[in-house]
């Protein structure tokens, strides 16, 4: 995981969120996990450490990873999802984005409901965030 | 930490840099771009103190640059040509650095040394340039620098060293929060390691701006218009590029006001598409007017 297209216009950090919080829907990180430091990482990716440390302050705001001073950054165990208005907006544009796309494709409602629902399969049929626990 | 105001320095009558203004803050790293011969290395010279300004000031760490040594010895500068003399080894060279710098860290010259491993023996002059490059970096992050200046420190490296190079650079960034001013032509490397960018072009800035707010100031978009190009968005003040394929309009624009325009005409399609460093740099030097006759022409 964590790989960057610094040419994407979505601003590295954020890729950097998402990419944390995909791993965590995935599984690949299971909370408790700890991240890279910041150092590691930026080595790591070649990427200035003062966007990994936004990527991490960020996920620590949105309570996706616990940051334990002087120890490192750790993926939560007490995430819990915020539905906030902001990240609503930003959902549902990415889902209409998505239906477009699949429209031109020449999808059905129908077709589109299944192809969400293998998505959602495909993580695992967790019901939420919350149920990656353990 | 750094600040360079109204900076100006000609060679004889020719201009080099005309009012120059920067400051580079605290643990960040800033890339310096522009065209060859925009005077990127004549400013960083300046900072130095290797060329002379004609007018304006450099103070590092609160003090004027120019006068106080024991600030500027606290820079690891590495310039576009090695300085190194000829005839040392690079023994000597190490040895020289270090009755030269009262920081000279000889524990972490020899951790560096580790990874970077260099001949010796070997006399500078028949080092290859990559070899140079390497032993310049090696002794600048020696003295535990507060600041790093750069002139394309990776022009003449293979891939594997200037990922090397750029990765001892951010580990000693991480670490101990030291700054970063770099030149390079190598855009795609600066967009994954700069936050700061700074465009210089003809000795004057042209931008200077947080990378991130940048990319989302600079938008770029794909537009298919119903009908004609609108002649109101071709001499706009705002537009940075055109370009055309067919039907299909590719603009690149800083200001909500060109969107607000395109959307009046409802376009068939309108789609944001990613912009790269190298492409706002582009437009920011060549300008639209090229772009604009290589349009008329057709």
């Amino acid at each position: 995981m964590f790989t960057v297209d610094p040419t994407s216009s979505v601003p590295i950090y954020q890729q950097l969120v998402e990419q944390v919080k995909e791993g965590v829907l995935k599984g690949t990180l299971t909370p408790g996990d700890r991240l890279p430091s910041v150092r590691e990482l930026a080595t790591m990716i070649t990427i200035n450490p003062n966007t990994i440390q936004k990527a991490y302050q960020e996920l620590e705001r949105q309570n996706v990873i616990e940051t334990i001073r002087g120890r490192g950054n750790y993926v939560a165990r007490t995430y819990q999802a915020r539905p906030d208005e902001e990240r609503l907006a930003l959902v549902e544009e990415m889902f209409r984005r998505s239906v477009v796309e699949a429209r031109y494709a020449g999808l059905s409602s129908e077709e589109i409901i299944t192809l969400v629902k293998s998505i959602l399969a495909s993580y695992g049929g967790r019901e939420s965030v919350k149920d990656v626990k353990d | 930490m750094l600040r360079i105001k109204d900076l100006n320095k000609k060679f004889g009558s020719y201009q080099v840099l005309s009012d120059i203004n920067l400051e580079v803050s605290e643990g960040s790293i800033t890339g310096l771009v522009g065209p060859n011969g925009a005077g990127k290395t004549t400013l960083l010279q300046a900072i130095m103190g290797i060329t002379k300004p004609d007018e304006g000031s450099i103070t590092f760490m609160g003090q004027d640059i120019q006068s106080a040594w024991e600030v500027k010895n606290r820079i690891g500068y590495v310039p576009d040509q090695s300085v190194f003399y000829p005839g040392f080894t690079v023994a000597d060279m190490v040895r020289f650095y270090g009755y030269a710098y009262a920081t000279w860290d000889e524990e972490r010259y020899a951790e560096l040394s580790k990874v970077l491993v260099l001949p010796l023996n070997k006399k500078i002059k028949s080092l290859s340039k990559g070899m140079k490059a390497q032993l310049a970096i090696l002794l600048a992050l020696s003295f535990r620098p507060k600041m790093l200046i750069l002139d394309e420190p990776t022009a003449g490296l293979d891939p594997i060293n200037r990922r090397l190079l750029y990765n001892l650079m951010l580990d000693e960034v991480a670490e101990n929060g030291t700054n970063v001013l770099i030149s390079s032509h190598g855009l795609a490397e600066l967009e994954r390691i700069c936050d700061h960018i700074v465009f210089i072009d003809k000795g004057r800035i042209l931008l200077d701006s947080d990378l991130d707010s940048l990319k989302q100031q600079i938008r770029k978009v794909q537009v298919v218009f119903q009908g004609e190009f609108p002649s109101e968005l071709k001499g706009h003040p705002d537009l940075i590029g055109l370009e055309q394929f067919g039907r299909v309009y590719r603009l690149i624009f800083q200001s909500d006001d060109i969107l607000r325009v395109i959307q009046q005409y409802q376009p068939v399609l309108l789609e944001d598409i990613d912009i790269s460093l190298e492409e706002i740099f582009i437009y920011n030097v060549r300008g639209v007017a090229d772009d604009v006759k290589f349009l008329s022409r057709k």
